[in-house]
């Protein structure tokens, strides 16, 4: 910040690093302790699929081959479905209140692993 | 030549019996006890639409659990859930043994989410099935009935002590 009001933040690290440390732990700590059943559940299937069922690690090209551009475009679209629900949490004291914001350091992360996560 | 169409009629009609079916939406009631079927958001396995079978009557499946008693609860890790995985699996296989190799033909997989009380006790059981299947609701009503009577997790650590639900997420179950 440099002098008026406080910048809003680049990053919405409560719900990046929650996807991110449940993409290796096989659980629904975004969700566990303030959704609903169905909400955890919803969102453990949208990481199962990412993770070919807790086996690997996706890949995101943006500009790879249109299947690859469009199963990126996907993965933004579903990932700020969820980022809503988890912002709309009720008594969640944790936020990520920029909704859209790409989640860059989760993309770098894992397109720089390995897919089986040895 | 009798014998060539014994067989194949034999075959025919095993396959048959249990053929792939999608398992209906909506509020049911099997074997005394409701089940709800709902379409899932995201689609299961590959590009599949499934569905999630649980209980209707749960109180927790469409409202959150009361809060946390501490403000900033560490998170449940799953090293501190102890889930007898092998009896799970063994409760699934014996109930579906008879469709087995039916499944295993049109490589099916059933993922489970426990909803655990504190004690361990599992509270709820969510389904979650590609469809269409060969699993039908009654052998979910078969499955969650010996589920909820034989399996019990237990939890190490202080931090489970701060959730009235605690989440189970079942290593996926492919046939």
């Amino acid at each position: 910040m440099v002098g008026g009001t406080p910048n809003r933040g680049f990053a919405n690290i409560e719900f990046e690093q929650a996807v991110m440390a449940d993409m290796v732990h096989c659980n629904s700590t975004a969700f566990d302790t303030y959704g609903t059943d169905q909400e955890v559940q919803a969102y453990l299937l949208w990481i199962g699929g990412l993770t070919d069922n807790h086996t690997a690690f996706p890949r995101f090209k943006p500009s790879g081959t249109p299947a690859e551009q469009l199963a990126y475009t996907n993965f933004l679209t579903t990932y700020n479905t969820f980022l809503i629900k988890f912002i709309n949490l009720q008594g969640n004291p944790y936020h990520s209140e920029l909704a859209g914001l790409t989640p860059l350091a989760l993309i770098n992360l894992i397109n720089n692993i390995p897919l089986d996560c040895q | 030549m009798k014998k060539i169409i014994l067989l194949s009629t034999l075959a025919f009609s095993l396959s048959s019996c249990y053929a792939q079916k999608s398992i209906s939406l909506g509020v049911r009631r099997v074997n005394g006890k409701k089940f709800e079927v709902k379409a899932t958001e995201i689609q299961i396995g590959k590009g599949k639409p499934g569905v999630i079978v649980f209980n209707a009557d749960y109180e927790y499946n469409y409202k959150a659990p009361p809060l946390p008693k501490g403000p900033h609860p560490f998170p449940m890790q799953m090293k501190d859930i102890h889930m007898e995985n092998d009896k799970v699996k063994s409760i699934v296989i014996g109930v579906l043994r008879y469709k087995m190799q039916v499944l295993k033909e049109r490589s099916e997989t059933l993922r489970l989410l426990f909803s655990l009380d504190q004690r361990g006790e599992p509270k709820n059981i969510s389904y979650s099935i590609a469809q269409p299947t060969s699993i039908s609701l009654e052998d979910i009503s078969k499955i969650d009935e010996k589920m909820k009577k034989q399996v019990r997790a237990s939890f190490t650590g202080t931090d489970y002590l701060q959730y009235n639900v605690i989440h189970y997420n079942m290593p996926l179950i492919s046939f």
